[in-house]
């Protein structure tokens, strides 16, 4: 449990507890669960024995502005009991039951927006299978009689339960029309029961408050995972400095390094959208243990670059490259808090930006003491002190993600990760100190024409490395 | 892989001889009660001895606990969105719920928190608890192992640092059990409580174990001593595959109140509601049960019997509720099982003015 991802799951009160209101109930988290593990399952292992409470029926609807499509899936023997209708299944559904069946629906489900009432038609009904136990599935299609522009869909739904009055009608709404049950694709809206007999869902989601909800997420996400504030650390570290061959070179002007900054964070924000859209979009689900370790293996790659240049001009590479493997991480995240699936690429945008934004606030927390650093003699020192370190801390990750093992380095990683701001305060002491010493050294010594300032520094780079370097040089 | 044969070879004995074991009967290490520590304090007849006596617990319990461990099982006693967030249902192996879990303790730290449940509840209540525990063990092993189920899946969580003067709930959870009893100096408030089990009956080291037919008996007893004309009156619409008020669905309670006024039962058939209804609110502290016994007892003439889907206690669907001013017992015969029996139980007791202690 080390990873960033996972410890929204324990660790503190603050987030557990935010995270309790974004979550539904328990028991429909636990449907959703079983459905989605049947999904993945289907017909592999015999019926799950945990599927021993009486199944749910699971209402799935893709919802636009004025038409919703999805299905209605019921298990067998709650709604036999509840139709006396017959459901054998091997045969699946006659056409008899089948007419019977719609008519047992159209008598129990009702949807009307703020402009009158919707029109629901209902598909040919199916036998199928969730949870490992059997199902009808009935595709549904509800229309806006009148023309709405932005409007709320009310929908009463006591299949099943108008009998059995323990049942439960779990509401979700899909991203796409096909009203299948699975788990990346669907969210929960809400649930009819004994207790609850109606349910509003809004047509369009409101922008607003919801956009800068997701802003706010993509901040924290990156604020509060201290493998992501190194690995971007690690980038900047060399980025006032030109890389040679196989060691890191003079300083660049300020206005290039700036530049090389912003592409630094840029590439990697690219990156991760890409993998983020994918992701998210394409519905796919990586992660785990293995997308864990790879990231924290990409913050020790940065810190070796950081270290000696691994590529020529290759931040921005790393950056773009790592972008990738990190936004797959984030991609499960963003349908967890996300606020409806419907608005997934608003969501995007948001997070996006959010994420953007953080990495901005960090850039400007790390940089201007990198700049000062990097004017003076000590800041190879600094940047090789720094990067080990990052180094340790992100091998340190890579062996507990992989082998779920605590490493004895866990406290003080811990002890960092609750206030990262300490790490940057420190580099701005040292560059402070940096500061004062060379002042004193520079009244004290000899009079120089000019500042050995960012823009009078020799481009090392220009004169190509040689293997026999002498042990004083710079890398 | 020279190992392939030789392993599979092994496995295939182990498996022929753990069959042979089973075939037999149930030996003590596949199933066992767990076991607690003994309490210090035994309180004289006030309720105020159960605050003191479950507080010594904790604090035994707490102590044993390292620090992250610690943190884990405390929650702010205000956290409510925390303390509702329960569930009967098995929620897999590797999830959790709230607090630490056996899974996670040293056998001595195990029967600290088993010494909590043990101060918690009253000594019915305590062997009830330690039953539907064991069962997941049945379970997992009919399952074949590695499933949600099993003895070590069950968790402890205060809300509130357990103390004699300030308000704390004592939240002990896992598949078919909820324990929510809520401290306020001399007040105690066991609700909600859910039980069930799956399988009804098993054995534990050679002995037969059945740990809600208490509950089962009460409520059928009840249903049986009724007139037909009660019977008819009694029945409440609808078929119920479940209970209602469970996990999340506190405060919902359905209005209004179906079934047959208990008040006018004959002196044999109430008798036996209090019979009933004792096998629920007795599972907590002698001391507790005793003083809320009392309370509902006095709501006999506002409180209700309902029941629907059968009358037999062997029958699927079977639903039988207990409606009072305060009072809500639901049970219910659950057709589905993960043991293969055919059916096996459901059951919750909440008041409906005072879960989680709330006046």
């Amino acid at each position: 449990m080390n990873s960033r991802h996972s410890r929204h799951s324990r660790n503190s009160r603050h987030s557990r507890n935010t995270r309790t209101r974004h979550r539904p109930p328990l028991p429909a988290r636990v449907l959703l669960c079983l459905l989605a593990a049947a999904a993945l399952l289907v017909g592999a292992a015999p019926a799950p024995a945990s599927a021993h409470t009486p199944g749910a029926t699971a209402l799935v609807l893709g919802v636009g502005p004025d038409r919703a499509d999805g299905a209605l899936h019921m298990p067998v023997d709650q709604l036999e009991q509840a139709s006396g209708l017959s459901f054998p299944e091997p045969s699946g559904t006659t056409p008899e039951a089948a007419s019977r069946l719609t008519e047992y629906i159209q008598d129990r489900m009702r949807a009307r927006g703020t402009q009158g009432p919707w029109h629901i038609t209902t598909g040919t009904p199916r036998t199928s299978e969730l949870g490992g136990e059997p199902y009808v599935t009935v595709p549904l299609t509800l229309l806006a009689l009148m023309p709405v522009d932005r409007d709320t869909l009310t929908l009463n739904c006591d299949v099943v339960l108008r009998e059995v009055v323990s049942h439960d009608v779990h509401v979700y709404r899909s991203s796409t029309s096909d009203g299948a049950v699975e788990a990346s694709r669907i969210q929960l809206a809400g649930t009819f029961n004994y207790a609850n007999e109606t349910l509003t869902l809004p047509v369009e989601t409101e922008s607003g408050q919801g956009f800068a909800d997701t802003v706010t997420m993509g901040m924290v996400h990156v604020l509060e995972g201290l493998d992501h504030l190194l690995f971007l650390a690690m980038l900047l570290l060399p980025a006032p400095l030109v890389a040679g061959a196989r060691r890191w070179g003079g300083t660049r002007r300020a206005r290039s390094a700036l530049a090389r900054t912003l592409q630094v964070v840029t590439a990697f924000t690219v990156g991760h959208s890409v993998s983020l859209a994918v992701v998210t979009l394409s519905g796919a689900s990586p992660g785990g243990r293995l997308l864990e370790t790879v990231i924290a293996l990409s913050v020790a790659a940065s810190a070796v670059h950081a270290l000696r240049p691994l590529v020529r001009g290759g931040e921005v590479l790393l950056a773009g490259s790592f972008g990738l493997v990190h936004g797959m991480a984030f991609a499960g995240l963003l349908r967890e808090f996300g606020g409806g699936v419907g608005g997934a690429v608003r969501d995007l945008v948001a997070f996006n930006l959010g994420v953007e934004l953080a990495q901005l606030l960090v850039v400007a927390a790390v940089v201007p003491s990198l700049f000062v650093l990097s004017a003076g003699p000590r800041y190879h020192l600094v940047r090789r002190v720094a990067a080990t370190a990052g180094l340790v801390a992100a091998l340190a990750w890579a062996v507990e993600r992989a082998t779920g093992l605590t490493t004895p380095l866990r406290p003080a990683l811990d002890a960092v990760s609750a206030a990262p701001e300490t790490l940057a305060l420190a580099l701005a002491v040292v560059a402070a100190l940096d500061l004062l010493l060379r002042r004193r050294t520079r009244a004290g010594g000899p009079r120089r024409p000019a500042a050995p300032s960012v823009s009078a520094s020799p481009v090392v780079s220009s004169t190509p490395a040689s293997l026999n370097r002498s042990p004083a040089d710079a890398s | 892989m020279r190992i392939h044969p030789a392993f599979t070879a092994g496995a295939l004995a182990s498996a022929l001889l753990l069959t042979a074991c089973t075939g037999s009967q149930d030996s003590g290490a596949e199933a066992e009660l767990p076991s607690s520590l003994p309490n210090t304090v035994s309180g004289g007849p006030t309720v105020s001895g159960a605050t003191e006596a479950v507080v010594a617990a904790a604090d035994v319990f707490l102590e044993s606990l390292s620090q992250e461990q610690r943190e884990r099982a405390l929650y702010d006693r205000d956290d409510t969105d925390a303390l509702q967030d329960w569930t009967n249902l098995p929620v897999g192996r590797d999830a959790d719920r709230n607090g630490v879990g056996l899974r996670d303790l040293s056998e001595d730290q195990r029967a600290a928190a088993m010494g909590v449940a043990d101060a918690v509840l009253s000594d019915d209540g305590f062997d009830e608890m330690r039953a539907v525990i064991a069962a997941g063990d049945v379970l997992d092993r009919r399952g074949g192992g590695d499933t949600s189920f099993g003895s070590d899946l069950f968790f402890f969580a205060f809300f509130g640092e357990p103390s004699t003067t300030e308000r704390f709930t004592v939240q002990i959870g896992g598949h078919h059990l909820a324990v929510h009893t809520t401290y306020d100096g001399d007040r105690v408030m066991p609700t909600p409580a859910f039980s069930g089990v799956d399988p009804r009956a098993f054995e534990v080291s050679g002995s037969r174990v059945e740990p809600l037919r208490d509950e089962a008996d009460g409520v059928f007893d009840v249903l049986g001593a009724l007139s037909d004309e009660q019977r008819d009156r009694a029945r409440i619409d609808g078929q119920f595959a479940e209970i209602l008020v469970g996990p999340g669905e506190d405060g919902a309670f359905p209005t209004p109140a179906e079934g047959v006024r208990v008040s006018d039962l004959s002196a044999e058939g109430r008798e036996l509601v209090t019979t009933a209804i004792r096998a629920w609110v007795g599972d907590s502290d002698e001391r507790v049960a005793e003083a809320l016994m009392a309370e509902y007892e006095a709501d006999y003439d506002e409180t209700y019997v309902g029941w629907a889907g059968s009358t037999d206690r062997d029958e699927p669907g079977a639903y039988v509720r207990f409606d009072g001013p305060r009072l809500w017992i639901e049970f219910s015969n659950q057709s589905q099982t993960g043991s293969g029996d055919s059916l096996h139980y459901h059951s919750v007791y909440r008041d409906k003015q005072r879960d989680y202690g709330r006046a």
